[in-house]
């Protein structure tokens, strides 16, 4: 529609058609979308935000340290941000959005791993950093094992300790119902990638935190 | 279940008439997000006994999953040979089952349909390419544009529509 030689009835239709792709609305179409479209975009510039830069606090440090593993330089002031938009798709953190702080952490070569987004800082260099905490596998029988296409998973309710992330080790967002399996509670995690994973990878039983 | 904003919710009051029609959005999501973890839940556990019930429930969502493993498969945004021969794998074990379960069943044409969608994901790759889904959304939408009811009519704004679109004829 912005471009030159759009017919004026087509323009006349704008609010129809913006109405047709408006981001605000829930519509898993609208993501389809704009997850193909980010295929054919450049990758942004860091966006800088507004706020005061302020000490990292203890605990982020710390995973900070852990992430740069003794390398010089760690930052130890940044902004704190609240959410982060990525491929069209916003991630909160938790105390903002629970459902947006959900997300998938690729591994190369092992299966993903589910997290819960606990701060975003954006360091003086524009360089943004999730400080997750990783969900922790149950030791219960987990009955979506039988199911590899579904992408779900049963893992407990307690959360690991704060891990750093980049943005673009961030795959999906997923879904998650807590309940009481044989006697325990933990939770069911549902991937919302909306990409299947080859089968022969979905199979592979690989390493991922216990529950100890 | 706690889902990210983008996610299209279902109904609270699912299998009330209050709700109204599901929009196939939500059908998708109550198919692929819902159904399989509630299912599962409520039917794995169930013990294989000679109680007729338990026995009806685990086929139902053996049925049920093979149905969901299908679309899943084939709404995924990526797609292979492998994985279409996969899908046709699961849509043949779900009308197998239907078959089994409900003898009396008389199957439909979509159902027919849905066992040619391999085919067209290994000719024509991931159906976001090719699916009626954003023009079932424009009917929906043009489906709720206010009128007068009055046939015959012709407002003027469908007809300046039409005209520049070139649909109409011009002298």
């Amino acid at each position: 529609m912005l471009k030159e030689g759009c017919p004026s009835a087509i323009k006349n239709c704008s609010g129809f058609f913006s109405k047709l792709i408006d981001p605000q609305v829930r519509n898993t179409l609208l993501t389809d979308i704009a997850r193909f479209l980010s295929l054919d975009e450049e990758a942004d510039e860091p966006v800088e935000i507004s706020g005061q830069i302020t000490a990292i606090a203890e605990g982020p440090y710390k995973a900070l340290q852990t992430y740069f593993q003794g390398i010089k330089g760690i930052p130890r002031e940044a902004r704190t941000m609240h959410c982060y938009t990525l491929n069209h798709l916003t991630f909160s953190t938790f105390t903002r959005h629970r459902g947006n702080s959900f997300v998938l952490v690729r591994r190369p070569s092992l299966p993903s791993i589910p997290a819960q987004i606990d701060s975003i800082l954006q360091t003086p260099t524009k360089e943004t950093y999730f400080v997750v905490r990783f969900f922790l596998k149950t030791m219960l029988d987990d009955p979506f094992e039988q199911y590899p296409v579904l992408q779900a998973s049963l893992w407990s309710q307690n959360l690991g300790q704060l891990v750093i992330v980049k943005p673009q080790d961030i795959e999906s967002h997923f879904a998650c119902l807590s309940f009481e399996w044989q006697g325990a509670k933990c939770q069911a995690v549902m991937s919302l990638s909306r990409v299947l994973f080859p089968i022969f990878e979905m199979n592979r039983c690989l390493y991922t935190p216990q529950e100890y | 279940m706690i889902t990210p904003s983008w996610l299209t919710s279902v109904p609270t009051n699912l299998g009330e008439p209050s709700h109204g029609k599901l929009k196939a959005d939500q059908w998708r999501t109550l198919g692929t997000t819902y159904l399989p973890i509630s299912l599962i839940r409520l039917w794995d556990q169930l013990e294989d006994g000679d109680d007729k019930r338990s026995q009806q429930c685990k086929k139902l969502l053996a049925v049920t999953l093979s149905l969901i493993s299908a679309i899943v498969i084939a709404s995924s945004r990526t797609t292979s040979k492998e994985k279409a021969d996969l899908y046709l794998h699961h849509m043949q074990n779900y009308l197998k089952g239907l078959r089994e379960l409900f003898p009396r069943y008389r199957f439909l044409p979509n159902q027919h349909m849905a066992l040619h969608l391999a085919e067209y994901l290994k000719l024509y790759g991931p159906v976001h390419s090719w699916w009626t889904f954003p023009f079932e959304r424009l009917i929906g939408m043009l489906q709720r544009i206010p009128n007068n009811f009055q046939n015959g009519q012709f407002n003027l704004f469908y007809f300046i529509f039409l005209f520049e679109l070139g649909l109409f004829p011009s002298r």
